[in-house]
């Protein structure tokens, strides 16, 4: 039968109805319909049989309802399970369920069902729970650290795992609702302190003001004397000890090693490089920072004389701190590699451009140009550009097989030049064949000529088809190093990730990077750029609600014009505006 | 109001065939019906009769359409949630792939 019980809070419960063994239901419904059956045959004699008739039907009603009921609950389960499966513990995940639940309850409201699915208020605002995992909703997380500020990191952590296990109408999520209202009782400033009593981390004798004494022993006393709030206690206790476990492992796992992540192996390749640039420099802060070093002392990181502790200290901080500054190494390591990509590959004005015209005058025998290096490109593309479907290799095999061919005419010119120069010289050479040599030689500085503009252009597209592989493999060991990096470091531990999802969210981007990520280099053998590289960049800017441009800003060759550091600035102050966001009443 | 127990199923499907035999009505039959006569005693007894061969009509006609309703929302429900999730995979990869497009 379906009942409804009212819950601790008042609100409907969800009910599930007790299976009865299907066997003894099967008998249960063959004797309820024979007996059926006999009652309707006697009807006619005895319109009063109707009564019992009524119950049977409404009994069957009763049993197909429940089934009707079981089927929704068992669809919502495998859904809510398939969430979960797909993105275990996501804030985005526990939203979308609440959600769900919430959608199931008002679908099935008006279709009119013969059943009444009311989702618990205590269900959905405490904990949502698939099989045997349970999330805290952040709206139960924030009630616990409301009511318990200040409180130590770890304790505040047992709570609310303990919290995590309060299923409706057990005795802990009795003891919370217990433990909460009598914590109220307790001025806020001493709330933590009450917990310490109550924990025996302190002493309530050791607590000067009477009065304050007098309440949290009073406190005291309610938690010890309610069962709901032992059974919690014993239930925080539990989780306490096993956190402070798990922190123990943690610290002797961190002496051995006091350099967070994979630091000193980033930073050996980087010491080793000759002449590291500013970018270097910049990147490898980047990822340091990624890894969880405090780079705020730039100095001591490039010193090599110092020793590794001192060189890469840990950041300090909560996991949001730490999340935080793992973001923000990721985003100004995508800044600044851009920009070095940018710098390196989009600008020939500098290294490129100085060895590729410096190889074109070599092989051309004439003064480097900036000007005649750009425009050979710029003619080199536009012949390109009309030959569509033409790639870098076979462009530069057809000028090849042309420069051979003019190879081949220079050949067979300056063979024909020695001969008339021969006829020329003779004693019985004519005018004619004075004209003659002179036209030949004519022809040769043509084709020469010629063939010096092939060459020039052969090497000018040879030396683009390298700088734009050489960019894309820069580029490809840089996202993999990114890949790494984040898969090994960011998210490495469940607090961090948690922080960084949440911190994500509001920044409304994901940095999840594709699996076999390709790049391909263009048919034009121009130059892949990160045009959209910009896009993170705006997406901090309008969660700050500000003018793209007034923080960071990418020029039309999609430079960064800003430093990596008024990233920080960014998101530090996107980090206040979240948590004044969140905070607000919803 | 919605039919949340099997007794309001019943009221509702048996209320469009013979009020005498919805459940509220049941316990006046009595008073209502202390003069009949046995003929009379006898009709409504077969009247009665049809009314619930008819009930079990419709009540298989509305289990059905429950039936189908529950299977057609939980159908409507996974398709969702999969066409969510692929939207939101999708969504990802097209942002990554713009993010590291290359241009010409």
């Amino acid at each position: 039968m379906m009942r409804k019980h009212p819950s601790l809070f008042g609100e409907q419960r969800l009910l599930f109805f007790v299976e009865v063994p299907k066997a003894q239901v099967e008998e249960m419904k063959d004797v309820a319909g024979k007996a059926e059956k006999q009652l309707l045959a006697g009807l006619p004699d005895k319109p009063e049989l109707a009564i019992q008739i009524q119950q049977f039907k409404i009994d069957a009603a009763e049993n197909d309802g429940a089934k009707l009921k079981a089927s929704f609950e068992a669809g919502m389960k495998s859904l809510a399970q398939a969430l979960f499966d797909k993105d275990k513990a996501s804030a985005s995940t526990v939203a979308e369920l609440t959600s769900l639940a919430a959608r199931v309850q008002g679908k099935m409201e008006a279709s009119n069902a013969p059943v009444t699915l009311n989702v618990d208020a205590v269900t959905k605002n405490l904990t949502i729970g698939v099989g045997e995992v349970r999330y805290l909703t952040p709206e139960t997380a924030k009630m616990i650290e409301d009511n318990l500020p200040g409180c130590p990191e770890d304790m505040l952590r047992a709570i609310k795992e303990a919290a995590k296990e309060a299923v409706p109408g057990s005795r802990i999520l009795e003891g919370f609702t217990n433990f909460s209202a009598a914590m109220r009782a307790i001025p806020l400033e001493h709330r933590v302190l009450a917990l310490l009593v109550l924990t025996g981390k302190k002493e309530s004798r050791d607590i000067k003001d009477t009065a304050i004494q007098g309440k949290v022993d009073s406190f005291v006393a309610y938690c010890k004397g309610d069962t709901g709030v032992q059974q919690l206690m014993k239930k925080v206790r539990g989780k306490f000890m096993l956190i402070k476990g798990e922190e123990n492992a943690e610290k002797r796992k961190d002496s051995d090693a006091k350099i967070p992540g994979h630091a000193l192996g980033l930073c050996k390749n980087f010491d080793e490089k000759p002449n590291p640039t500013q970018a270097d420099k910049n990147l490898m802060l980047a990822k340091l920072m990624m890894a969880g070093v405090d780079v705020s002392n730039e100095a001591a990181v490039f010193d090599k004389k110092l020793s590794p502790e001192a060189r890469f200290p840990p950041l300090q901080g909560d996991a949001f701190d730490l999340a935080l500054n793992k973001a923000m190494g990721a985003l100004s390591f995508l800044a600044n590699l851009y920009e070095q990509v940018q710098g390196v590959v989009q600008k020939p004005g500098e290294k490129k451009k100085e060895a590729a015209a410096a190889k074109a005058a070599e092989s051309a025998g004439s003064a480097p140009e900036d000007a005649t290096v750009t425009a050979q490109r710029t003619k080199l593309l536009g012949e390109m550009k009309v030959a569509p479907g033409t790639s870098v290799d076979a462009y530069i095999a057809a000028k090849e097989g042309l420069q051979g061919t003019k190879q081949r005419e220079v050949a067979g010119k300056e063979g024909d030049v020695v001969t008339k120069k021969g006829l020329a010289a003779a004693a019985s050479a004519t005018p004619a064949d004075t004209a003659a040599l002179a036209t030949a030689e004519a022809t040769l500085s043509k084709a020469q000529k010629e063939l010096k503009e092939l060459t020039t252009d052969v090497d000018q597209l040879k030396l683009m088809k390298t700088g734009a592989e050489q960019s894309n493999k820069d580029i490809r060991e840089n996202v993999d190093a990114l890949r790494t990096l984040l898969a090994t470091d960011l998210v490495k531990d469940r607090e961090g990730a948690s922080a960084l999802a949440e911190f994500l969210k509001g920044l409304g981007c994901s940095l999840i990077l594709p699996v076999g990520l390709e790049l391909k280099i263009s048919a034009s053998g121009g130059v892949p750029s990160l045009v959209n590289m910009g896009k993170f960049n705006n997406v901090v800017l309008s969660q700050l609600k500000k003018d793209p441009g007034g923080v960071i800003t990418f020029d039309a060759l999609g430079n960064v014009t800003s430093k990596p550091e008024d990233f920080a600035s960014a998101l530090k102050s996107l980090r206040a505006h979240y948590i004044a966001e969140s905070a607000k009443p919803k | 109001m919605l039919p949340s127990s099997g007794q309001e199923v019943y009221d509702m499907i048996m209320r469009e065939i013979e009020p005498d035999l919805v459940t509220d009505q049941i316990e006046l039959m009595g008073e209502k019906y202390k003069d009949e006569t046995p003929e009379q005693k006898k009709a409504r007894g077969e009247r009665y009769q049809k009314a619930f061969a008819e009930y079990d009509v419709r009540y298989a006609q509305y289990l059905t359409e429950q039936q189908t309703m529950v299977h057609s929302f939980k159908r409507n429900l996974i398709a969702s949630v999969e066409r969510n999730s692929s939207d939101d995979d999708q969504a990802k990869i097209d942002s990554l792939e713009s993010a590291f497009s290359t241009t010409a």
